[in-house]
């Protein structure tokens, strides 16, 4: 006799916001005019830079902020605004690429350990601990140091060093998801443990993570904008944030204007991913104020 | 509001006050003071100096070791304004063959450890030199003889007129033998022992290094403005690498001596300090053109490449007055043997593109860059950042970038951390077509160190073109045993004047060693030997 399995009531998707509709707040509308401004930067820099972003002007060097360098130049007369568009692109794409590698990590690992029998998640859940002992920067520091410094290492390191912290959150999710009641029904009913996993655990599981994948492209930013100011990112003439404040920083007595503006780019972009983040991540758990 | 007229009791109180503000102020001025040509000679205190970069050990062969070894060690001889003069050997001679030099040496010197200085010290440093200072074979330096206790002789494999001057540079200090045998490595290198003026107190790793006076000093060298003991009780040494940091520390009073002035800060520091500036001896900051493999094998690409540089303009512009332009690639402008080749390859961007055109890079493709059989224009230029090369070169090579793009090349820098740089990444002749760096040496051997094929068998690491002509070879090492001083400047003045026509080397930037000095701080001096080491032995604060 065979047993049909009967419709599972859907699994509760995260509580929706209250009923009335939902008032988006003046500085999430700003943080995502922001974004959309840097990703216009970083896709078309063409279009809103004012002179190519390497030309050197040695007899324009350290100029202060004027109508025909907007944010003044550097010390080999390279015109600072065009610099920072154009390292819209590197840095974002750091931030992205760190954020993608983090999440691939993050999941095979918090799932393995979520939802893996104990000869994979016992030492998966040791690995992820001895990961979390080491300080974020430090183990993206010694990473770098062993990859040397470019991009693709900045990205490296700082995605394997963040990826725990997300591994052990998907973990607790997938094991929440796991013991919860629709899952139990689901089993009950007799779905498999493949359509129980994709229909029920990893959509509960990973909703969640859509709100820190916002907060943690600002945060990647800052870790990669970090290392390269230490002289570990990308190489020169390259005009990545962190870069370009490095580069700035022996100049920073006399010309203010090469440490503020890269500086307030990262800001932005840092804050905006954050208050976007925050907002989602808001929405998501459903307490969402208006 | 009332005021109140000041009582009798109170202005007592106020001469009393002003009374002891003098005497403490004068007790505050340590030990003692005497009367300087330029005020009260305040004596006893602490002399703060920033310097930039922390070396592992407190020496061996880099010079930034040279700079601390000076410090704590005492040499055989010291140079002054061209001739060498007597320091821990009164005297010497050298015989006929050039290959033994008889030193007779002082006898009443003691090392701080209670260890006499004698010919037995010189043989076990000689020993340690062989062992400590990776390019010691470059001074020919073979074994040492103690001929009685205070004669020793110093063998050499071949001829060498400039070993004295090698001898006088602050890698060739004399340590205790008692500590180098007895003590332990890391003992050695961050405590060594030695006859000097200061004595290591304490290394604090990634701090700075605490020195104390060595009170029973008695052996300064002769070009040295007082012997006996440093003026001064302590010497605190900060290793602080951010260049804006140590001028902070120089302008707030925090430091007395700061090292490397920021160049944005250097028309500032040459009106309000005391500035000390010596281009080192060896060669400056040069390119270095792979002339094994690539297209920099090419004369007439390496060629194009200079006259597309506006390399003068370069130098004034970043460096603004800090740092001479060099146009010689081969040996600093201190040398003796120096010419000066500044006029070659003058920015001619038109000369530059007709090079290109006749070497056969006539194509360029969409981003501009000139090929050839499908392969583009690509020079790769690995440098030490930080280590070598500073954020100010580094604009500089930014800015040389820019401008070889123009005519077609695409120049890419490769940033190496000092790690990578020490451990010869991307040194390899397939990694990379130009070279970038400094050396810094006491003598016109320089180009035996940099040029030569090999070194004891195998390829030599310090021969970044790569170079391999045992013709010139063999010009380089005839003019390193030419006694005679006129042949001797001919030969050099062929040979820089050789590397210059090919474009194999050619210079940049000289490498200066500078510093600023507070008013308050008087009698500090730069050795003006290959390294322009600081002396602080005879400083002294004035009121």
């Amino acid at each position: 006799m065979s047993v049909l399995p009967l419709p599972v009531p859907p699994a509760p998707r995260a509580r929706r916001g209250r009923s009335r509709a939902l008032r988006v707040p003046v500085s999430v509308v700003i943080s995502a005019a922001v974004v959309v401004l840097f990703v216009v930067a970083a896709v078309f820099p063409g279009l809103l830079a004012t002179h190519d972003p390497l030309k050197t002007d040695l007899y324009a060097t350290l100029q202060k902020p004027s109508g025909s360098h907007w944010l003044g130049t550097d010390d080999v007369g390279r015109d600072l605004f065009s610099r920072i568009v154009w390292g819209t692109r590197t840095s974002l794409l750091i931030g992205l690429g760190v954020m993608a590698l983090a999440m691939v990590v993050a999941v095979v690992m918090g799932l393995a350990s979520g939802l893996g029998p104990s000869w994979v998640s016992g030492p998966v859940n040791r690995l992820l601990e001895v990961m979390l002992a080491f300080p974020t920067l430090l183990l993206a520091l010694l990473l770098v140091a062993l990859l040397g410094p470019s991009a693709e290492s900045l990205i490296v390191s700082v995605g394997v060093s963040t990826a725990p912290g997300y591994a052990r959150l998907i973990r607790a999710q997938t094991i929440s998801v796991k013991r919860s009641g629709y899952v139990e029904a689901a089993r009950a009913l007799g779905h498999t443990t493949r359509t129980v996993v994709r229909q029920h655990v990893i959509p509960n599981a990973f909703r969640p993570l859509v709100a820190l994948i916002a907060l943690g492209i600002g945060t990647s930013v800052v870790w990669a904008s970090g290392l390269s100011f230490l002289g570990l990112g990308v190489a020169p003439p390259s005009s990545e944030w962190g870069l370009l404040l490095n580069a700035g920083k022996t100049q920073i007595t006399v010309a203010w204007w090469l440490e503020i503006f890269p500086g307030l780019a990262i800001v932005l972009v840092t804050l905006s991913f954050t208050l976007i983040g925050r907002y989602i991540q808001a929405v998501v758990e459903g307490d969402h104020v208006s | 509001m009332t005021t109140h007229a000041p009582s009798r009791s109170r202005t007592l109180l106020i001469v009393l006050s002003a009374a002891l503000a003098l005497v403490l102020s004068a007790c505050s001025s340590g030990g003692g003071s005497s009367s300087a040509g330029d005020g009260k000679r305040i004596v006893d205190q602490t002399i703060t100096y920033a310097h930039a970069q922390e070396p592992p050990c407190l020496w061996g062969g880099w010079v930034q070791q040279a700079y601390l070894s000076r410090q704590v060690f005492d040499s055989l001889v010291s140079y002054d304004d061209g001739k060498i003069v007597p320091w821990l050997a009164t005297s010497w001679k050298t015989s006929e063959d050039g290959r033994t030099i008889t030193f007779t040496l002082r006898d009443d010197v003691t090392f701080t450890d209670g260890t006499p200085f004698n010919a037995d010290a010189v043989v076990a440093n000689n020993a340690n030199w062989a062992k400590g200072i990776g390019w010691n074979s470059f001074t020919y330096l073979t074994d040492a003889k103690a001929v009685d206790d205070h004669t020793v002789e110093l063998h050499l494999s071949q001829r060498n007129p400039e070993i004295f001057q090698e001898l006088s540079n602050g890698h060739y200090g004399i340590q205790s033998p008692t500590a180098l045998t007895t003590r332990s490595v890391e003992d050695n290198c961050h405590k060594p022992v030695g006859s000097g003026p200061w004595i290591v107190k304490q290394w604090k790793v990634g701090d700075g290094i605490d020195f104390v006076r060595n009170d029973d000093y008695n052996s300064a060298p002769a070009n040295a403005k007082h012997n006996g003991p440093a003026y001064q009780k302590e010497l605190d040494w900060k290793f602080v690498p951010d260049a804006n940091t140590r001028w902070s520390a120089l302008t707030t009073g925090q430091a007395d001596v700061i090292y490397d002035v920021p160049s944005v800060q250097w028309a500032t520091a040459q009106k309000n300090y005391e500035v000390l500036n010596f281009v080192s001896g060896g060669r400056p900051q040069a390119f270095s053109f792979n002339v094994q493999q690539g297209p920099t094998t090419d004369k007439r690409v390496r060629q194009a490449f200079l006259y597309a540089t506006d390399r003068k303009k370069i130098i004034e512009t970043v460096f603004k007055g800090s740092v001479p332009f060099e146009g010689n690639g081969t040996l600093a402008s201190s040398q003796p043997d120096y010419l000066n080749v500044d006029s070659a390859y003058p920015y001619d961007v038109e000369k530059a593109n007709q090079l290109l055109d006749e070497a056969g890079w006539t194509v360029k493709n969409k981003d501009g860059i000139r090929t050839k059989d499908g392969k583009p224009l690509t020079i790769r230029l690995p440098f030490g950042n930080g280590a070598i090369v500073t954020s100010d070169g580094s604009a500089a090579l930014q800015a040389v970038q820019d401008q070889v793009k123009s005519v077609g090349i695409d120049l890419k820098l490769i940033p190496l951390t000092q790690t990578q740089t020490f451990a010869g990444e991307k040194s390899a002749p397939d990694e990379k077509e130009l070279s970038f760096g400094y050396w810094v040496w006491g003598a016109p051997n320089i180009l035996d160190i940099n040029f030569a094929a090999k070194q004891g068998g195998a390829p030599n690491g310090n021969n970044t073109t790569f170079f391999d002509d045992p013709e010139v070879e063999q010009k380089i090492k005839a003019a390193q045993v030419e006694t005679d001083p006129a042949k001797r400047t001919a030969a050099y003045d062929e040979l820089q004047q050789y590397f210059s026509d090919e474009a194999i080397a050619v210079g940049f930037y000289g490498m200066t060693y500078n510093a600023a000095i507070s008013p308050k701080l008087k009698g500090v001096w730069q050795d003006q030997n290959s390294n322009g080491l600081l002396n602080f032995n005879d400083a002294y604060f004035v009121s």
